[in-house]
């Protein structure tokens, strides 16, 4: 049976006034998050992405439905946050408090039941906040310092404790909006880890991101937004079948491999670098290099590339924002 | 789940730094000005006397005069009146009415312009036909309406009530802090998303954020004045004279002088609270804190300033703020200042506030 999505989003849209008429920063688009599911939204600077993690985080007025763990957000505001954790645009804090101060707080304010979920019923509220901030601060391995105050916190330190802030009360959906920014590669891998973990507990997450390569390694499946749209929406597993393999041919007469390419495999769009000729195509790989062989040139290797996450991404987005000028206004105009 | 989300808005209202100033201040201040009237207790001493000196006594009329408009006024120290002064002065304030209202009738004088002669007599007229009526003769009697009763020697109730309206200024300023920085703080750091995208209702929220900032209005100004009834008390005697407090300049009440520390700590919180709601709806609309502290005292003092210039003072909220002036505790009574005309004007204004504050709130992007 398929599971429940935890976030369903349906026709959404936020337009703003400007000066220069409305702008679509979000135009009608729609999409789902399951449980244990995490799903990349990319897009480019202006594209929509942070508006509409305002919009379902509950921090924007929209058109549309937003339905998180089942509750529309519209209808239910409190009720649909219950089961959310979100950082949208960067992670947020008191920063002349403590780490623990910032979990207590936050705890504090949050849903009784939610912070109850498995717990005994006689346990005092009191003990179980304490507890839930010990064990938030310990998963993102923070307890040493969590009585200084979070102004002295490095970049990465204060990455881990914003994602622990939205694991305090275990939620159904986690929102996270570059969450990555300004890390080193230490600190990229265990935020990635600390992703997937929480995602392997059951807990559906939704992450934007402009760093296209970690995406790949960290998500199940990505959402393309470009121009208030969704440009594309496929699993990392589809991103290689879905485009054709791509593959380059290594040889002392690049251009008259190309110009072969072309007229035996009805290869488009095929780039001359160097020695080598890049290009995407159905054809065999066998077949390929026996009539290169065959036409006398001199071949020194054909092989198969990975198709990168951002061969799709500019591809989509190019091929949306060449045809929707003036996309990127939606930004500004906030 | 509103309990915790008040005690959390509480805890971050909280400022160490601003809470250790303003008590170092008050504190220098009111032992300074302790010291100050025990030192100068011989040259108050005796006032009385020199007063009633200047009094029209050889007339047997026993009201000075008013400093702003020249109307009689009642002595605010502590004096016993014989029947026969009792009734002399009021023939003399019905004939100064007679003789005012003719001429007001006669050039279209504007009765509510700034400081009005015939309202203040009218002030007195409700004084004396009050001993008269109660026969209160030969009893010692201040009236309130000037502010503290001056006995003839400095008291413990008059140093409350001239230090209470000096400071006043310092709870006014962290309320004020922590009115209008609670909303624009968050907008300013970005934690405002940090809460909102919690399962908190942005009513409930506004909700702990204003009545958070109340508590630290009336937890500041409670301090100051508990502080100063035990220096008052500490350094000075009690008021031994009765006092009359009047109501809307009308509607006079005899009660023990020390009734002006309560109504006064009363008055001067319904004020302190009122400039708390302006701060927290700038705070709300502008999300700017310098403009949400300011704000409050530039609209009363000087808006309120150039509105009641213009006459139309008592449909402004400075005016209907004062509300010490309608129970006989404000050091000045503003002329034609009405009790039922200020509060329906405070209520628009505060309710107004309120409702435009809870609206941006919820209907506003966040972020």
């Amino acid at each position: 049976m398929e599971k429940t999505p935890v976030l369903e989003v349906s026709g959404l849209k936020k337009y703003y006034k400007s000066r220069r008429g409305t702008v679509k920063a979000v135009d009608g688009i729609s999409f789902e998050v399951r449980p244990g599911e995490v799903v990349g939204f990319l897009g480019p600077n202006g594209a929509g992405k942070t508006t509409a993690i305002k919009a379902i985080t509950g921090l924007a007025n929209y058109e549309g439905v937003i339905k998180i763990d089942g509750v529309d957000l519209n209808e239910d505001h409190v009720g649909a946050l219950r089961s959310l954790g979100a950082i949208v645009e960067n992670p947020d804090f008191y920063l002349k408090k403590s780490a623990e101060w910032n979990l207590k707080y936050l705890a504090s304010v949050s849903d009784e039941t939610a912070l109850r979920k498995g717990y005994p019923k006689e346990e005092k509220l009191g003990k179980i906040i304490a507890d839930r901030v010990e064990k938030a601060i310990a998963r993102v391995g923070l307890t040493e310092r969590k009585k200084s105050a979070v102004k002295t916190y490095s970049l990465g330190m204060k990455q881990r404790l914003g994602i622990a802030q939205t694991l305090i009360t275990e939620p159904k959906l986690l929102i996270l909006d570059e969450p990555a920014n300004g890390l080193d590669p230490d600190g990229i891998k265990e935020i990635r880890d600390l992703i997937r973990s929480v995602a392997e507990s059951g807990t559906g997450v939704l992450v934007s991101s402009h760093q296209l390569h970690e995406m790949q390694l960290m998500c199940d499946r990505v959402l393309i937004i470009s121009a208030g749209k969704i440009a594309a929406s496929m699993s990392i597993d589809e991103l290689s079948a879905g485009e054709g393999r791509k593959l380059f041919v290594r040889s002392d007469d690049p251009a008259g491999a190309k110009k072969i390419l072309e007229a035996k495999f009805g290869v488009e769009g095929a780039v001359v670098t160097g020695r080598e000729v890049h290009f995407r195509t159905g054809a065999e790989l066998s077949e390929i290099t026996r009539e290169l062989v065959m036409s006398g040139l001199n071949i020194y290797g054909v092989a198969e590339e990975e198709v990168s996450l951002e061969d799709v991404f500019m591809s989509k987005v190019h091929s949306r924002t060449e045809s929707v000028p003036g996309d990127r206004e939606a930004e500004d105009v906030r | 789940m509103f309990g915790r989300l008040y005690w959390g808005e509480l805890r971050k209202q909280t400022s160490g730094g601003a809470i250790i100033t303003l008590s170092v201040i008050t504190v220098v201040l009111a032992l300074l000005m302790a010291v100050l009237f025990t030192a100068f207790n011989d040259l108050v001493n005796g006032v009385e006397e020199d007063i009633r000196d200047s009094m029209n006594s050889e007339s047997g009329v026993t009201v000075g005069v008013n400093f702003d408009t020249g109307a009689p006024a009642v002595s605010s120290t502590g004096q016993s009146y014989t029947q026969e002064e009792v009734l002399t002065t009021l023939n003399y304030l019905y004939a100064e009415l007679e003789a005012r209202e003719l001429q007001k009738e006669e050039e279209g004088y504007d009765y509510y312009r700034g400081s009005d002669y015939i309202y203040y007599v009218k002030g007195e007229i409700a004084f004396f036909e009050y001993l008269r009526d109660n026969e209160l003769y030969g009893v010692r009697i201040g009236v309130m309406r000037d502010g503290a009763i001056a006995s003839g020697e400095v008291t413990a109730e008059m140093f409350v009530t001239l230090m209470r309206s000096i400071l006043f200024l310092l709870p006014l300023i962290y309320a004020s802090i922590a009115a209008g920085s609670t909303f624009a703080d968050e907008f300013k750091s970005g934690t405002i998303k940090l809460v909102l995208t919690r399962p908190v209702g942005v009513n409930a929220l506004t909700t702990a954020k204003l009545l958070a900032a109340f508590t630290h209005a009336v937890a500041a100004y409670a301090a100051m004045f508990l502080l100063l009834v035990v220096l008052g008390y500490s350094f000075f005697p009690a008021e031994n004279v009765r006092a009359v407090f009047m109501f809307n300049n009308s509607a006079p009440t005899l009660a023990p002088s020390s009734a002006a520390l309560g109504i006064g700590f009363t008055t001067d919180l319904i004020m302190l609270l009122s400039y708390t709601v302006i701060a927290f709806f700038v705070g709300v609309v502008t999300k700017n804190r310098v403009v949400a502290i300011i704000t409050p005292i530039i609209l009363v003092d000087v808006v309120g300033g150039i509105i009641s210039l213009a006459g139309l003072g008592r449909f402004f909220i400075s005016n209907a703020l004062d509300w010490g002036q309608f129970v006989g505790i404000s050091s000045t009574v503003t002329g034609g200042a009405d009790f039922f005309i200020s509060l329906p004007v405070w209520a628009v204004y505060m309710a107004a506030m309120l409702v435009l504050s809870y609206f941006v709130v919820k209907r506003r992007d966040a972020v």
